[in-house]
């Protein structure tokens, strides 16, 4: 359980904007172990879905990504995202790392039907294992075309006996046969991929799309869909909000990956569905042993969900911990107000006072000492470190920091 | 046997079921919209017009170009419809013992002109929008996609063009054009890689931005040296010789791309920013097919109604150019062109020269307008089911 999966160091990220430059990201620290649900809360702006985006080296343009370590455990060897070449972070998007958007509705490319954007990523992660499978299929087809004409015409049989049931089958089948078993030798032979483009002779991958398909049907059942079959078939604007939503999982669960980024997947939905979604992204985390960084800016939906939290404010992780320490016992005087804010039936509404400090001049010192009830001289000068306040209960801050 | 066969056309009954169905929609959702209808009709009579134009109107026996219209002598004013043929042998041959349409200005006849006209229409309106559509998808989804410089350059030289009136331009272009090109390979290949270079290179080099486009430049200065002070200029010479109506295809090409280019662009720049671009990077996609399979056919709508509108107009100014005496020549089958013959005849007497070649300007315009509106209903899946 204590096994890293993923280890992100010292993330800075900044976006150079014509205001200047929004230091959106201040050494942020995380880390996700095998088998557990992180979850990310913070206020809007303070970069959960940033961090989030960051672990798949996609930050949208005006971001850069300045320095620290994104680390992965892609089959229990480190692979650091930040210094990789492009077509292998490629290879990893989708695969082992994947995300799960915030709007359903925008997340679907409006063209292509539920099933095409399920089949994309498997024909794009999972061609292989899907040209098998077809190669299986073409089998039982070939021994079930034979079956039946040996068992009724005697006068045949004899004459097909001395015919391997390759020669039996039809024309295509075997030449489609041959074509994939081509094809798992040598994907990237010219014959191959000549062939892949004549009509009728690119049949091979058609086949290899029939199968990719029948997996998205066994999707979208996993998801609870009722009536997957038809669904495949359907457009994103024909889809609820709840469904769309749990396309878009689909599409991120597909190929079974180590680590799933959840960005706020239930924020647009109402709220029994939400319940719907929570519920099945923790069955199938379990059923696809995966690791879930789950961003959200609900504490309700982080008891629920998530084994430690990661609490961020202004690009910095603040306080990490196991869910418990941090419902019972929060030690950064952010989470405090924090866990305070949250209304509750006959309390008065409670807010942080001031406003989320502008990232282009970010405070001196800890980010958040101009709010804090606690703040002492060494806040507005130094940046506090993280220290491990008690055992597995990380904070950054100057209260807990051994003095000198 | 025949179960085995029936099983298999099921079984392919089956699996083309939902394209079935999304046909049979799309067939309702034309039936419901009568002008879409009248547009498909007309230009499906069209359509057919050019295709059986040897048979509806078959050529004068012992013409060498089918596209120029027969006359019946060379006599000035314009005879009415029905008056007979008298002097041309070839024509009576193939048949004809009226002018039907009656004779324009030199007596070429006007029926054979009209129906032979179809076929320069359609070469003019389709050709055209076919090469400045791909001219329009391929730089506006480079530019839009990776912005930065090449954007910048690329947009600013579609400004150049635009900034002339479309029509001016093409006469300039029609004039100026040399009608025999000798065509260079090498410097062919260099105005190539003025485009391309910079892309290639970057990509292998991994690089983006002011320094691709650096490196491309020196990369195309390097060849143009090479070419010109190791190899000599001249080895490669194609010898190309254009007709009146070729010039004319290539000035509105050249006029009619910034447009497309232009929309494509800025419907890029808007899909871009979807959420679903990044989710399909997020699944693994290059940038190919992200462009390809992604954001192309998102974007595309608009520049494919546009087009089908344009195909109407695109006649309308080659028929301007012939008119203005700079498009097709004297007695060649095209609409403008006996319209333009028809200009000294401009008075009720003589209706049929002007009026029957401009009814079938209008009528082709008019169908491809109306086909415009049927394809948006077809295209666009948005606006499809409900």
């Amino acid at each position: 359980m204590t096994e890293k999966i993923l280890d992100i160091q010292d993330l800075r990220l900044n976006f150079y904007t014509y205001e200047g430059v929004v230091q959106a990201l201040d050494g942020v620290n995380l880390s996700l172990r095998k088998g557990e649900t992180l979850g990310v809360v913070g206020e809007t702006g303070c970069g959960k879905s940033v961090t989030g985006l960051s672990v798949l080296v996609l930050v949208p343009p005006p971001g850069r990504i300045e320095g620290g370590k994104i680390v992965i455990c892609e089959k229990g060897k480190p692979v650091d995202m930040l210094s990789e070449e492009e077509d292998t972070l490629r290879k990893i998007r989708g695969k082992h790392v994947s995300m799960v958007f915030q709007d359903p509705r925008s997340a679907l490319n409006p063209v292509y039907t539920a099933g095409d954007q399920i089949i994309e990523v498997l024909l794009h992660h999972r061609r292989k294992a899907l040209a098998l499978k077809a190669i299986e299929q073409l089998d039982r087809q070939i021994q079930q075309e034979k079956a039946p004409s040996a068992k009724t015409q005697e006068q045949k049989e004899k004459k097909e006996e001395k015919k391997t049931p390759k020669e039996n089958a039809g024309f295509l089948a075997n030449y489609y046969r041959k074509r994939l078993k081509r094809y798992l030798k040598h994907p990237k032979a010219l014959d191959i991929r000549v062939s892949g483009k004549i009509p009728i002779l690119r049949g091979w991958k058609w086949l290899i799309k029939e199968e990719a398909k029948k997996k998205a049907v066994n999707m979208l059942r996993i998801m609870r869909i009722p009536d997957p079959e038809r669904v495949v078939g359907m457009y994103p604007h024909e889809l609820s909000g709840g469904m769309a939503q749990r396309v878009v999982i689909a599409i991120a669960l597909a190929c079974s990956p180590e680590i799933l980024i959840a960005d706020e997947p239930t924020t647009n939905l109402d709220v029994t569905v939400q319940l719907q979604i929570l519920n099945l992204i923790r069955e199938l985390k379990e059923e696809f042993d995966s690791s879930i960084i789950y961003v959200t800016h609900d504490m309700g939906v982080v008891a629920e969900m998530s084994d430690r939290v990661a609490v961020m404010y202004a690009g910095n992780v603040v306080e990490l911990s196991g869910v418990l320490q941090t419902f019972r016992k929060p030690l950064h005087p952010y989470t405090q107000a924090l866990l305070e804010s949250i209304p509750r039936h006959g309390f008065p509404f409670k807010s942080i006072e001031g406003t989320v400090p502008s990232l282009i001049n970010p405070p001196k010192g800890c980010r958040f000492h101009d709010r804090c009830h606690y703040a002492m001289d060494v806040c507005t000068r130094e940046k506090p470190r993280m220290v491990e306040a008690e055992e597995d209960h990380f904070v950054q801050c100057f209260l807990y920091q051994p003095v000198g | 046997m025949s179960t085995k066969e029936r099983s298999r056309f099921s079984d392919f009954r089956a699996g083309i079921a939902p394209a079935m169905s999304d046909f049979r929609f799309t067939l309702r959702k034309i039936r419901k919209s009568p002008l879409s209808i009248v547009g498909i009709i007309i230009v499906a009579i069209y359509v057919g017009m050019a295709i059986f134009a040897p048979w509806i109107a078959p050529p004068a026996v012992g013409t060498r170009d089918p596209s120029m219209i027969w006359n019946d002598g060379y006599a000035l004013p314009p005879k009415p419809p029905g008056s007979p043929v008298i002097i041309n042998e070839g024509a009576r041959n193939a048949g004809y013992t009226s002018h039907i349409f009656g004779t324009t200005q030199m007596q070429y006849d006007i029926f054979y002109g009209c129906i032979w006209g179809v076929r320069t229409a359609f070469r003019i309106g389709v050709l055209v929008i076919a090469i400045a559509l791909i001219i329009g998808i391929l730089l506006g989804s480079v530019s839009g996609f990776y912005g930065g410089v090449i954007d910048e350059l690329m947009m600013r030289f579609t400004d150049i063009v635009l900034a002339f009136p479309g029509l001016i331009l093409a006469m300039a272009l029609v004039i100026a054009l040399p009608i025999v090109w000798k065509i260079d390979v090498g410097y062919l290949l260099v105005v190539l890689l003025l485009f391309v270079g910079p892309l290639i290179i970057g990509h292998f080099l991994k690089i983006r931005g002011l320094w691709t486009f650096l490196i491309g430049v020196a990369g195309v200065v390097a060849f143009v040296a090479l070419q010109t002070f190791l190899l000599g200029t001249t080895i490669w010479t194609w010898s190309l010789e254009l007709g009146q109506l070729d010039k004319v295809l290539i000035a509105l090409t050249l006029v009619g791309w910034p447009g497309y280019t232009r929309v494509i662009r800025g419907e890029i720049l808007r899909i871009k920013g979807e959420d679903y671009i990044e989710a399909s990077k997020a699944v693994g996609c290059s940038d190919l097919r992200v462009i390809t399979k992604h954001i192309v056919p998102n974007s595309i709508y608009p520049v494919v109604i546009m087009a089908s509108l344009d195909i109407g107009s695109m006649v309308l100014t080659a028929a301007a150019l012939s008119f203005l005496g700079i498009g097709s020549p004297e007695g060649y089958a095209d609409w403008g062109q006996m319209i333009s013959l028809a200009r000294n005849w401009m008075v009720l007497q003589y209706w049929y020269v002007f009026i029957i070649p401009g009814i079938f300007i209008f009528v082709f315009v008019l169908g491809w307008n109306l086909l415009g509106d049927a394809f948006r209903d077809i295209l666009d899946p948005t606006l499809r089911r409900k």
